[in-house]
């Protein structure tokens, strides 16, 4: 903006003919120029992009690999007709054993409090902070969400899960709501429900590879409390259903119970289930931190990230309005047999969204905090010698030509088994066209598939963890490890119920090299 | 007679004729290029040549030389997966990649200079390669290194780590047919 007025401003003074008031004038002006900017600055003025822009969600929006299939976003009427979030203050939820006594009765005493107020933010540190709020905000928090308040997280919910909690004993992935005094809310499926990794030590990396045990939790709730097959299957169909794969519908609507709560607890920690993805195809929960560099979002690249504006409207979609985008004329969360938009009154998400959308102000404010969200302290402590040799194996194992410094990724996507990438894809997408040869189901048979996988970054890699699309590897020395690759091999990581060995096939570099040099090139992995 | 002295002419003023003819009895192709500061090294197999040479007769000396380029080679089967692909060789529409002496001078005793084409993803571009020729009672040894640019042929793109510049090295031992 201050560009814009400079410029403005020079060609009015190149333009007057009485160039000798440019003396006196030019310094007024060029003082009142850096008032408006200084102004500007301390005001936080910024050019909030419009989040449910139709033409440039298509832009961004990779199409799906069989090109007869057509995806259709909500209108943006639709979009705009919902109401915003109100977004309060939220409280930390305590596991049940660790809950400090009179807690809730101590919350109870507290008036509600609404933490986000775009009049209230005037720096950019404050974007980040507002942007903080809207990260943690659990969209499903409300009145009539009671359901189990927390009651659930006992010691037999936690070791049946193994859902982990932090040191102090809380339970990071859901916050308590109060949006009416004396009433608590249990609230989750905020940003922070997926993105928020608790360490062996106990302590918390925000917008790390999570490891809430969503899956492995609901399997347990599932079992203690019963609740029949049928009921879920439809929800799980709405979630993971890709109606024009037959296949689909048939593996969900198959299962038994037993075989579902098997499933779910097969999950491991850092994988989970996720809406647009396969049955049996959980996801590998992406890490947030330093996302602001890439340039695709979601494993399979599904839509461009080249700004604020893009990881706005990924995040409108992701939490909440892909269920009500058509996917081939299925909408998960239709009406009429899943194809027309629910009116608020006939929303019916199994998963908890209520019929509500952030506004664009509580999105951009999202995009700075995740933006600024910095990876911790690396804690471990290796010989330089090591660290050298595996990073020179790392140049030799040709693993720089995707994974290029500095980002340890090349920004770029890569076609799957059974995709071949039209030209108009080579000219407008960064691809690198040739396939790792790993699963290619996750790109070509959900909801989310695009034919490619994304190139991962490298960084941070040690607190990551389980690798590959759907986490079937618990940790980098299972990824060199070639035993993987053979059908009698047990995944270390997401193994699907109904078998009892897996290939993990792709990615098979590194594979031959000395055990030695396997060590050095996982160290220098670990300094990343 | 007048006609078979004139087919006789003819015929000595085609590369070969009266020349020694060599087969290729072991042969290695490669190439180096520079990865990210690391030399990554690759072959080529498939080779098919017709090789004419006699020190004493260079005007008449020559060679063609190809190779399969679908048997790219660096060791990482995932890369060679690409290399083969149309960003780089492109094997589907360009399998084979040729190399067609123009001429050859002699240089110093045992070395030599050939300026040839080198056709390689359907460009033609020319090149001079320095090579030695050690005539040994059995057999003799041809050996020449050259450099080429990749950009030249489509080879990739321009890249920040990868260079443009690739060394060829060629080593033949060679039989007397």
């Amino acid at each position: 903006m201050l560009a814009v007025l400079v410029c403005g401003f020079k060609c009015y003074i190149e333009g007057m003919s009485l160039l000798r008031w440019n003396r006196s004038i030019l310094p007024i002006l060029t003082g009142v120029l850096g008032v408006i900017a200084i102004w500007s600055f301390r005001t936080g003025l910024v050019n909030i992009p419009k989040t449910w822009d139709i033409e440039a969600i298509e832009k961004a929006h990779l199409d799906p690999p069989d090109t007869t299939v057509k995806v259709v976003f909500a209108p943006e009427e639709y979009y705009n007709s919902l109401p915003e979030h109100i977004i309060y203050k939220t409280y930390p939820v305590y596991a049940k054993p660790y809950e400090p006594p009179g807690y809730l009765d101590s919350l109870r005493q507290l008036e509600p409090e609404i933490v986000f107020d775009i009049n209230k933010i005037s720096t950019q540190e404050d974007w980040i902070k507002a942007g903080e709020q809207v990260f943690f905000w659990p969209p499903n928090a409300s009145d009539e969400n009671r359901v189990f308040n927390g009651d659930h997280l006992d010691s037999a919910y936690l070791a049946g899960s193994g859902d982990p909690i932090t040191k102090d004993g809380i339970y990071p992935f859901a916050k308590y709501v109060i949006t009416e005094k004396g009433q608590i809310s249990y609230g989750d499926l905020s940003c922070a429900t997926c993105h928020t990794r608790v360490t062996d030590e106990g302590t918390v990396i925000i917008g790390a590879q999570g490891n809430h045990a969503f899956d492995a939790g609901f399997g347990y709730i599932m079992e203690k409390y019963k609740i029949p097959v049928d009921v879920v299957n439809m929800g799980v169909y709405q979630l993971v259903g890709t109606p024009w794969f037959p296949d689909s519908k048939s593996l969900v609507f198959s299962r038994n119970a037993e075989e579902l709560i098997e499933d779910l607890k097969a999950r491991p920690l850092g994988v989970m289930s996720r809406q647009g993805m396969g049955y049996q195809l959980p996801l590998s929960v992406p890490s947030l931190i330093g996302i602001k560099d890439i340039k695709y979002l979601d494993n399979t690249g599904l839509m461009r990230h080249q700004g604020p504006a893009d990881l706005m409207r990924y995040a409108a979609l992701n939490q909440g309005m892909d269920m009500l985008t058509s996917y081939n004329g299925y909408i998960p969360l239709g009406i009429d047999n899943f194809t027309k938009l629910p009116t608020s009154d006939e929303w019916d998400n199994p998963f908890g969204y209520h019929p509500k959308r952030y506004s664009d102000a509580q999105l951009y404010a999202l995009t700075q905090y995740i933006y600024s969200l910095e990876p911790p302290e690396n804690p471990y402590q290796f010989a330089q010698e090591l660290i050298k040799r595996g990073e020179q194996i790392f140049l030799e194992q040709g693993c720089v030509t995707c994974h290029t410094p500095p980002l340890y990724t090349s920004n770029q996507l890569t076609p799957v088994d059974g995709f071949e990438p039209p030209e108009r894809h080579l000219e407008n997408h960064d691809i690198f066209n040739v396939s790792v040869e790993t699963d290619p189901r996750t790109s070509l048979t959900t909801r989310r598939g695009t034919g490619y996988y994304k190139i991962p970054s490298l960084r941070g890699v040690w607190f990551k963890g389980p690798f590959f699309h759907n986490g079937e590897l618990a940790t980098l020395e299972d990824i060199f490890d070639q035993r993987r690759l053979n059908d009698d091999y047990v995944p270390t990581g997401y193994k699907p119920s109904n078998v009892t060995t897996k290939a993990v096939k792709g990615h098979d570099f590194g594979m031959d090299l000395p055990t030695d040099d396997k060590a050095a090139l996982i160290t220098f992995l670990k300094t990343l | 007679m007048k006609k078979i002295l004139l087919i006789i002419i003819i015929l000595m003023e085609q590369p070969g004729f009266g020349q020694s003819r060599w087969t290729v009895d072991s042969a290695y192709i490669g190439f180096q290029i520079v990865n990210a500061g690391i030399n990554v090294k690759g072959t080529f197999n498939g080779l098919q040549s017709q090789i004419s040479f006699n020190r004493k007769k260079l005007k008449k000396s020559g060679f063609t030389a190809s190779v399969d380029a679908g048997s790219v080679n660096t060791g990482i089967r995932i890369r060679d997966k690409h290399l083969k692909k149309s960003e780089f060789f492109d094997i589907e529409r360009y399998p084979v990649i040729t190399i067609t002496s123009i001429e050859i001078l002699e240089l110093e005793p045992q070395e030599f200079k050939a300026s040839c084409v080198l056709n390689l993803k359907g460009k033609q571009e020319s090149v001079s390669i320095p090579f030695t020729f050690q005539e040994m009672p059995e057999y003799a040894i041809m050996r020449g290194d050259f450099k080429m640019n990749r950009i030249d042929y489509q080879i990739g793109e321009k890249s920040l780590i990868l260079s443009d510049s690739v060394a060829i090295n060629i080593w033949l031992r060679l039989k007397e047919q």
